[in-house]
């Protein structure tokens, strides 16, 4: 009993059985994104202005990544057109590539970028308490950012004296042993731009360090998890869930370059058109990542 | 075809291991015939069964409800209440104790376990009953054998589908059992009650009801997506040679729109569900708005422990992007699998099958852009409800052709009133009932009084149960015969039927009137204790509801001692073709053989080719060649073609 | 895609199978040329989406949101692009195309009701008697 048009397509649709199914996983898997990023816009939306950050990833870094991506997603191309040329080897080179890129990209994901946010300190202050730290916030006074024009600053980040005071339910305030520049020259109008790569914090010395009343901090306050604000949220349920889709496609590819290559010798088509097909499937995360890079890097 | 690549051994492929394809008759063992089976035959029985067996379940949850809703906090009779407290513990039961001696006088349902039922009783009776049965099972062991090939596109993942489906099944089930019980915000889980309820010191943070059940969800839907993209896949791929589009039988045509239903509707749903899990898990604000004072629940009336900045309504608008859609996934298996009987017993064709096939084209182009018609009352301006209000009421407009079609399909017929003809007509007003019902709720308007009164609940019941679930009936003791090479037993289906129709019509119809009058959905004592005066003329429905409810349970009794007994006693079928039909699944040895066909299949005609001027037997099958032709029919009860 | 290559495979993997050997190789590079070329496409439009997200074009044509706009249209081109060419949208047909269309149709729908929804809400209630 053989299932017919598994490997040959069919005449009519001019297609086989695996190309049909992986675009209809596609098409669904264009309207998960498409919610997952309807998230982003009303999260984008409904953020207070002084709540939806800018400048908070390093471009060159995610840069660095768009292309490992897209290098990736031609190396696939050649090893299939390798394939269907029967060179057997380039296959194995071009495919290699194609999965070490991905690894890669994983690897830049969550070795630098999101341990370099885990390992940041932010804390909303509330309105009502924002005149007290105003030497941080830079609101008031004819060069603050309410006589420019400017939303209110109501966010101090940097790094805390000890991470132990944060989680305490004990310990009162929090102390910062350094500061990131928006607040340690909250008036400056460098400070309202967007930067490259985020900049470095600003040590404070011994006794001039920022004292947090944590009665001032709206909560999730700490470092920066999805719970600090909506931004946040997003930026990690995106990129977790678009990073699975890279680490499912860099699993099936370690396979049909290791143990699934032995289908080549006795069915060198269906192993053809198995590479085309997850092929396919690591196009669309890279297309997915075509849109995710500039909407929380750059925008 | 070709069969150069097909004749290489392939090792991956199927569950055939390493066997070589000319011997397809050796055994795969008991594991690998009934439990890891990849023929869609076992799969489909394999779900089907699961799904009875949780309508049941969600059919006994509101079974108890209904006792809380006819008679409040008074504890439940006899040996119920015990027996319901042992299983389902004090976060669902509380004790009752006389107001005046302060004895204990037994147990009954306490609010906060009303609303798991609640909740619970909608999840399970949608996802895990209806969608299984109608859909996941019918389509998997019909829709191969009628479109004439021997299994669907994608074995493996057809099981792997399965086998999520299960995981899913035990995730729900164990919910029940955490601390807390399962989910209690709605089947519709609105945050912010969603991102707060079974959160806290007292609940674990992974293993309470309302995570588990995100969790049980996304199982869910992977399953339905698997399964959609293998329904499509086969329908496009795999049929027989002569199988055009044109000559599909109605049911395929369904179950193949239903497919596509599923497979684009459900993801937002899944990207609504992670929104939510990290709302719960991490403490993120996609759902949470900005100041939300929570009392109660241990928050203590204290700002929420979250960042604010989410949107509630997001939520609604990603959960009913899919739940419309749904909705239809719910009825066009049902309608499918009606309109195959209706043409088998009436042995007519069905009238305007093209009309049918383009109703149900419209029908799922206009389910995507009319959900926000579920939410008329969030505060949606004049534009965008104007906009909801038009595309709700042309969606009506298909729906009544479909329906118009069945009635139609009927006149003129020479009927055969066996069990499943019977479901199948009186699925034909029900339906028409439920389906009226609801175009006044199209305008945002009527709406304002209506939503979340009765009226909606009786609305939507009469839809999904005396439609789809009699269809569900109807399908069963039609294609049983098939499945078992056993006839189920006349009298009791008889039997079954008429104590359904009067019990569910008894049970819903006085829903009705009680709507409008006010009476809200979600009342754990059906409002003898809420707006007393205004819905109080109504109230005393409540009792005779509830005593319908557990008739028509009774009644289902008839059907579960029908389909145990008959598997194992039942009449053995006389030939493969017992209903005399014209489609191709009744062309197979019966039950079907792993592979299906013992004959290369070729259609040459319609699926419903009965009574045909000039032929000799009052049906034509859609693979028996055109008179003159000698290729040989196996497996029917016929008159050799001749000219 | 089918492919005519269907009979067994050479004895010896690393060898080019069937016979042909620098015909293939010329072929090859001929063959994938289009998608080294999208792929430079591709690198050179993430470089200008980089840099054309710092300059503030709000300021100089007094406009609302257009570098949104320019960033998601470009990211726009970049998925056609990948779409086209390393998908091969270009050569499918109608079996594949459809549902797409019916799949970006839905994706639009469900952004643009949603945000119609948002944008449209009641203002005020009635004060007709107070």
């Amino acid at each position: 009993m053989e299932i017919p048009y598994t490997v040959t397509p069919r005449p009519d649709t001019g297609l086989a059985n695996p190309k049909l199914g992986i675009w209809l996983f596609l098409a669904s898997e264009v309207m998960l994104f498409g919610g997952l990023f309807s998230g982003y816009i009303f999260m984008r939306l409904g953020a207070e202005p002084w709540m939806w950050p800018h400048g908070w990833l390093n471009v060159p870094v995610g840069t660095f990544n768009t292309f490992v991506l897209i290098a990736s997603s031609v190396t696939v191309i050649l090893s299939w057109e390798a394939l269907k040329m029967r060179n057997f080897k380039a296959f194995k080179g071009w495919m290699a590539l194609t999965w070490l890129c991905g690894l890669l990209f994983l690897a830049v994901k969550l070795s630098y970028e999101w341990p370099a946010k885990f390992s940041h300190f932010g804390a909303y202050i509330k309105k009502e308490s924002a005149e007290k730290y105003e030497t941080w916030l830079g609101n008031e006074g004819p060069d603050g950012r309410l006589a420019r024009g400017l939303p209110p600053r109501l966010f101090i980040s940097g790094h805390p004296k000890t991470w132990a005071e944060v989680s305490d339910p004990k310990a009162k305030e929090i102390v910062l042993a350094a500061i990131d520049e928006e607040n340690e020259k909250p008036k400056s109008e460098e400070n309202d731009k967007a930067h490259f790569i985020p900049r470095d914090m600003v040590h404070l010395h011994e006794g001039h360090e920022v004292k947090l009343d944590k009665a001032d901090l709206i909560y999730g306050y700490g470092p920066f998890y999805p719970k600090l604000n909506t931004y946040l949220a997003c930026y990690f349920m995106i990129t977790g869930l678009h990073g699975l889709h890279v680490l499912g496609g860099v699993l099936v590819f370690m396979y049909f370059w290791g143990p699934g290559a032995k289908l080549y010798k006795t069915n060198p088509v269906q192993f053809t058109n198995r590479i085309e097909v997850s092929g396919l499937f690591w196009h669309l995360v890279d297309l997915i990542w075509i849109f995710v890079f500039p909407l929380f890097y750059l925008l | 075809m070709t069969h150069a690549a097909e004749l290489h051994a392939q090792p991956e492929h199927g569950a055939h291991g390493h066997h070589d394809h000319s011997h397809d008759h050796h055994d795969p063992g008991f594991w690998r015939k009934w439990v890891f089976s990849t023929d869609h035959k076992m799969i489909g029985i394999q779900y089907t069964v699961t799904g009875l067996a949780f309508l049941m379940f969600g059919f006994g949850l509101m079974m108890v409800m209904r006792w809380s809703i006819a008679n409040g906090a008074a504890p439940f009779p006899n040996w119920c209440g015990p027996f319901l407290h042992s299983i389902f513990g004090d976060a669902v039961f509380e004790k009752a104790f006389d107001p005046n001696t302060k004895a204990f006088v037994g147990w009954s349902l306490s609010t906060q376990g009303y609303n798991v039922f609640g909740a619970m009783h909608g999840t399970i009776m949608v996802f895990f009953g209806i969608v299984p049965i109608a859909f996941a099972g019918f389509a998997n062991f019909v829709l191969p054998l009628q479109i004439g090939t021997v299994d669907m596109a994608f074995p493996r993942i057809n099981m792997a589908s399965f086998w999520s489906f299960f995981i899913s099944c035990v995730i729900m089930v164990l919910s029940f059992f955490v601390d807390g019980s399962a989910a209690k915000s709605g089947w519709t889980n609105y945050p912010p009650l969603a991102g707060v309820a079974d959160t806290g010191p007292a609940f674990h943070p992974v293993m309470n009801g309302g995570t588990l059940w995100l969790i049980g969800m996304v199982f869910n839907i992977t399953a339905s997506l698997l399964g959609s993209i293998n329904f499509i896949a086969t329908v496009v791929q795999l049929r027989a040679p002569g199988m055009t589009w044109g000559r599909l039988p109605f049911f395929v045509w369904a179950q193949f729109i239903t497919a596509y239903l599923l497979l684009l509707a459900f993801p937002p749903l899944e990207s609504a569900a992670i929104m939510n899990l990290f709302d719960r898990a991490f403490g993120s604000s996609f759902f949470m708005p900005t100041g939300l004072v929570v009392n109660g629940m241990n928050f203590d009336g204290q700002p929420l422990q979250f960042s604010g900045g989410g949107s509630p309504i997001l939520w609604q608008h990603l959960f009913w992007f899919l739940a419309h859609p749904e909705v239809y996934v719910l009825i066009l298996p049902g309608i499918g699998m009606v309109t195959e009987i209706i043409a088998c017993n009436c042995r007519k064709p069905i009238w305007g099958y093209k009309a049918m096939v383009g109703a149900i084209f419209a029908l799922a182009f206009l389910s995507f852009i009319v959900w926000a018609h579920h939410m008329y009352m969030t505060g949606m301006g004049p534009k965008v409800s104007a906009f909801f209000q038009t595309t709700t009421i042309i969606i009506s407009v298909p729906s009544v052709i479909l329906l118009t079609a069945l009635l139609l399909s009927l006149w003129g017929g020479s009927i055969r009133f066996n069990t499943p003809m019977c479901f199948a007509t009186a699925f034909l007003p029900m339906f028409g009932i439920g389906g009226l019902t609801g175009i006044p709720l199209a305008f945002n308007a009527v709406d304002l009084y209506m939503h979340d009164t009765y009226y909606i609940i009786a609305h939507f019941h009469y839809i999904v149960a005396p439609g789809t679930i009699f269809a569900i009936f109807a399908g069963v003791y039609h294609w049983f015969p098939k499945a078992t090479g056993r006839m189920m037993n006349e009298t009791l289906g008889k039997l079954h039927f008429w104590g359904s129709l009067v019990a569910i019509n008894c049970l819903f119809m006085p829903m009705f009137l009680q709507g409008m009058a006010g009476v809200h959905r979600r009342w754990w004592d059906g409002g003898a204790s809420a707006y007393a005066t205004t819905v109080q003329p109504v109230l005393y429905w409540n009792q005779k509801i509830s005593v319908a409810a557990w008739a028509l349970g009774a009644v289902q009794l008839l059907f579960i001692v029908n389909f145990c007994w008959s598997i194992i006693r039942g009449k053995k079928v006389t030939s493969d073709n017992p209903w005399h039909a014209t489609t191709l699944e009744w062309d197979t040895p019966t039950p079907p053989p792993h592979g299906n066909f013992i004959k290369e299949i070729t259609v040459y005609r319609g699926p419903y080719e009965y009574s045909v001027p000039g032929a000799d037997k009052d049906y034509t099958p859609q693979s028996e060649p055109p008179s003159g032709a000698s290729a040989p029919v196996l497996g029917h009860v016929a008159v050799p073609a001749h000219a | 895609m089918s492919d005519p290559h269907a009979s067994p495979p050479a004895a010896a993997a690393s060898a080019p199978a069937h016979g042909e050997s620098d015909h293939a190789h010329g072929n090859y590079w001929h063959h994938v040329r289009p998608y080294l070329l999208v792929g430079v496409a591709l690198f050179v439009f993430t470089a200008i989406t980089v840099g054309l997200s710092y300059v503030d074009f709000d300021h100089f044509l007094g406009s609302h949101g257009m570098n949104m706009k320019i960033g998601l249209g470009v990211a726009t081109f970049k998925v056609c692009l990948v779409g086209a060419y390393f998908m091969h949208l270009k050569m499918e047909k109608g079996t594949i195309w459809r549902p797409l269309v019916f799949t970006f149709f839905f994706c639009a729908g469900l952004f643009l009701l949603t945000l119609l929804a948002f944008s449209d809400p009641i203002k005020t209630t009635s004060h007709l008697f107070h």
